[in-house]
């Protein structure tokens, strides 16, 4: 039976990958910017330093995390403020927080520090200049770090369940980059090795901040009672990680990025088909696949919610892992194309989030195979979007049917097809969703409904005599957007989510899910449908144990810690 | 010194303002990219864009699309758009090889120039595009070039082959250097395309409750 020899498998269809269903199922995995950019740190043996720390008894003050890498060295810029509870708010339109970061591009000098301390603190009505490549901010858990603060300073640990509960410190609630109020455009350090893979920039921030806070409330500790402080034990501080608020905001950046989305899935659909094309399984892969899904099963009964949506999926997902593991029990995964057999008795078996889940499982026991394809996963997108006019307008209405068939069968008069409306407020130019038939808001409407604004493009083509794209653009402009997206999800097959994100039970954080679970956060906690709170680093090493310690093992809890 | 602005804060810029000034979505894409070429090149894209906008302000997209003849595009009854003419360039309307075209009223012809340059990358030609006494020369490779000789003095702009691109390099910069005044005048037409905020939209649109004390 070894001797078969077995077809290569294909990545997924996108009709099977891109709905929101499924996007809103994803899991971190090897291809998660977290975790690519800790695999660099480590390989390329960058190493970290703190040159300054001026932080008062209130709180107050500014930090310097510096990391040199083989060319480059990144510093973060904290500056630490004392809020009062009542200016604490996690919204965009906030604007005071208890802590501000910028990225700086090499190391600052005083006069750097001292320029941007009259413009970081103040976030969006800062400006920043090329030599800075982020900017972002953070809130304390009020609760868990008054708590932390008293114990520490009392001379002992915090209650590990405590920890464990909130697993942050502080929480940011924007990280912007890429040439956002004037900071360096992401084309400028993009030809950067470190760089580029996505989002590396705001990892890096994130990473970076992570030492600072833990740093912070030790010192804070220290300097409220410096004869009984005592440090956190170095293995309860790494259950802390950076807690992050997600709104809205983050939500159409999926629909404005095609060729981006398709990268990022394209890369993962690939590391999936390549593990199940495998003939049989390479040597003590099978034992460390194991271990990986008893880790993940744990991992799905440690993970909490208070949101309906998300317990339910909750309960999904330990149910999946449960058969996983009564599956695993007696499966054959030495030969056979083990992998290819597993997936195709989950895809028939396992709910969504089992299946996701184990598309990230089956990458792990698969560096060598996989982590490569963290290079592909950017894009380059200012020289790919010229629309073809030469295209026959009959080739465009094929690519649409092809594409967009399932919004085709949509009756888009229906008021729950259409019941929402994306649009940009005035206020702090915050994007946000409406009701399209209670609120004046249509006039105002972003382009962020593909699936309508392909099917009214359709009825058009079909109308039209044009002969060519250009000629049918030419007569009808409010098409160029939808026709743009079209020829680019034809060369980009994962390009479009294929449903629709303006139906009225259209959850948000469905692609907000998607979106960090390529960042590689973990522990997914839904406030509401269309708001998240998410842990990133929680568990990773810090950037002084890198050197000695490991890099990628810390997403799913180690089987001793947690057992279901 | 001169304030800059990064090019995507400018693109972004550019492209709602043309929104705000009652451009298709499309065709603002169009603009915001076009604008972000012209600075990137240290050409005063945004000035330009600035004029567009208050000149279309007031019109219909109907009555900006010129007449095609094959060699002649006439003037639209209003007058040209060149976002409009360039988009018709890019999409490779006007298929005459060698090309040789003389458009007539185009309103901002330098906003044309990324157009030209996109439509040169694509077929793999050089072209050079002529107006107001200046002649440019865009290659297929993307680069542009100042050429020394004197561009078309008569009325309109010419679009044409050249077999041999001579010139002077344009430098490409990093970041889009534009005098304030004309941010604050492509915020006012991109103000438009944003919803007056509410109090219910401000709680309910966003999702998120105001207190962050836990």
């Amino acid at each position: 039976m070894d001797q078969t020899t077995h077809a290569t498998i294909a990545p997924r269809d996108p009709q099977t990958v891109m709905t929101l269903a499924r996007l809103g199922s994803f899991h971190q995995s090897r291809l998660s910017f977290m975790r690519v950019l800790l695999r660099r740190l480590k390989s390329e043996r960058w190493t970290f330093d703190r040159p300054r720390f001026d932080i008062d008894d209130t709180g107050v003050g500014v930090a310097v995390y510096s990391a040199h890498g083989p060319k480059h060295s990144y510093s973060l810029i904290a500056f630490a403020n004392d809020l009062p509870p009542e200016k604490r708010s996690d919204r965009v339109i906030a604007t005071e927080w208890d802590a501000t970061f910028t990225l700086y591009d090499g190391v600052p000098s005083d006069a750097d520090i001292e320029r941007l301390s009259h413009n970081i603190p103040k976030q969006e009505a800062g400006r920043v200049s090329e030599r800075e490549l982020s900017v972002s901010r953070a809130n304390r858990s009020v609760r868990l770090w008054d708590d932390v603060v008293e114990s520490l300073a009392a001379g002992h640990q915090p209650d590990t369940a405590r920890v464990t509960e909130v697993g942050y410190l502080m929480r940011t609630t924007a990280v912007y980059g890429s040439g956002k109020l004037g900071a360096a455009d992401r084309e400028a350090t993009a030809d950067r090795p470190e760089f580029q893979a996505p989002f590396q920039i705001e990892m890096l921030s994130v990473f970076l901040t992570r030492a600072f806070v833990m740093d912070l409330v030790e010192h804070m500790a220290q300097r409220r009672a410096p004869e009984t402080a005592v440090p956190l034990d170095p293995a309860l501080r790494r259950r802390f990680g950076i807690g992050n608020s997600t709104g809205l905001g983050m939500a159409p950046y999926l629909i404005n990025h095609p060729i981006l989305l398709n990268n990022w899935i394209a890369a993962r659909e690939e590391a999936l088909a390549r593990v199940r094309s495998l003939p049989r399984a390479l040597p003590g892969t099978a034992e460390a696949f194991r271990v990986f899904a008893r880790r993940a099963r744990a991992n799905a009964h440690a993970w909490q919610s208070e949101h309906p949506l998300q317990q339910e999926k909750l309960a999904g997902l330990r149910r999946d892992m449960d058969m996983l593991a009564t599956h695993l029990a007696a499966a054959d995964l030495d030969s056979g194309q083990p992998w290819n057999r597993l997936w195709n008795w989950a895809e028939t078996t396992l709910g969504l989030e089992g299946q996701e889940q184990l598309a990230s499982l089956l990458l792990e026991p698969h560096g060598e195979l996989v982590d490569g394809l963290s290079g592909c996963m950017a894009a380059d997108e200012a020289g790919t979007t010229r629309i073809d006019g030469a295209m026959p307008r009959a080739r465009l209405l094929a690519l649409v049917e092809d594409i967009y068939g399932w919004a085709l069968s949509i009756d888009w008069d229906a008021r729950d097809a259409q019941a929402r409306v994306w649009y940009t407020s005035e206020e702090k130019l915050e994007p946000r969703l409406g009701e399209r038939f209670e609120e004046e808001i249509e006039p105002y409407e972003q382009p962020l409904c593909p699936g309508r604004d392909a099917a009214r493009m359709n009825a058009d083509l079909i109308a039209s005599d044009a002969a060519t794209v250009a000629a049918f653009l030419m007569r009808h402009p409010e098409h160029r957007h939808i026709a743009r997206r079209t020829q680019i999800a034809a060369r980009f097959p994962y390009a479009e989510i294929r449903d629709n994100t303006i139906a009225a039970d259209m959850l948000p954080i469905d692609l907000l899910r998607a979106k960090l679970s390529f960042f590689g956060a973990c522990h997914f906690d839904p406030r509401s449908d269309r708001w998240v709170r998410i842990n990133m680093y929680q568990n990773a090493p810090f950037p002084a144990d890198l050197a000695a310690g490991a890099a990628d093992d810390w997403t799913l809890p180690q089987l001793e810690e947690t057992a279901p | 010194m001169t304030p800059t602005w990064s090019l995507n804060e400018l693109e972004a810029l550019s492209r709602k303002a043309a929104r705000g000034a009652g451009y298709s979505w499309g065709l603002s894409e169009e603009a915001g990219r076009a604008t972000r070429w012209l600075c990137a090149r240290g050409l005063a894209g945004a000035e330009a864009l600035v004029r567009l906008l208050d000149w279309r302000d007031l019109r219909d997209h109907d009555a900006t699309v010129p007449m095609l003849h094959p060699q002649h595009w006439q003037a639209a009854p209003k007058g040209t758009c060149p976002i409009v003419a360039g988009t018709l360039l890019s999409d490779g309307v006007g298929e005459v090889s060698p090309l040789a075209l003389h458009l007539q009223g185009v309103q901002e012809p330098l906003l044309l120039l990324p157009f030209v340059a996109w439509r040169a990358e694509a077929a793999g030609d050089a072209l050079s595009v002529s107006f107001d006494g200046l002649r440019y020369v865009t290659r297929p490779d993307g680069h542009l070039l100042r050429s020394a000789e004197a561009g078309s003095a008569h009325d309109g702009v010419e679009v044409s082959a050249v077999a041999a691109p001579r010139g002077t390099p344009i430098m490409a910069h990093t970041r889009a250097e534009v005098a304030p005044e004309t941010m604050q005048r492509l915020t006012a037409f991109a103000t438009r395309t944003y919803a007056p905020a509410t109090e219910a939209s401000r709680l309910a649109g966003a999702g998120a409750g105001l207190s962050d004390n836990d």
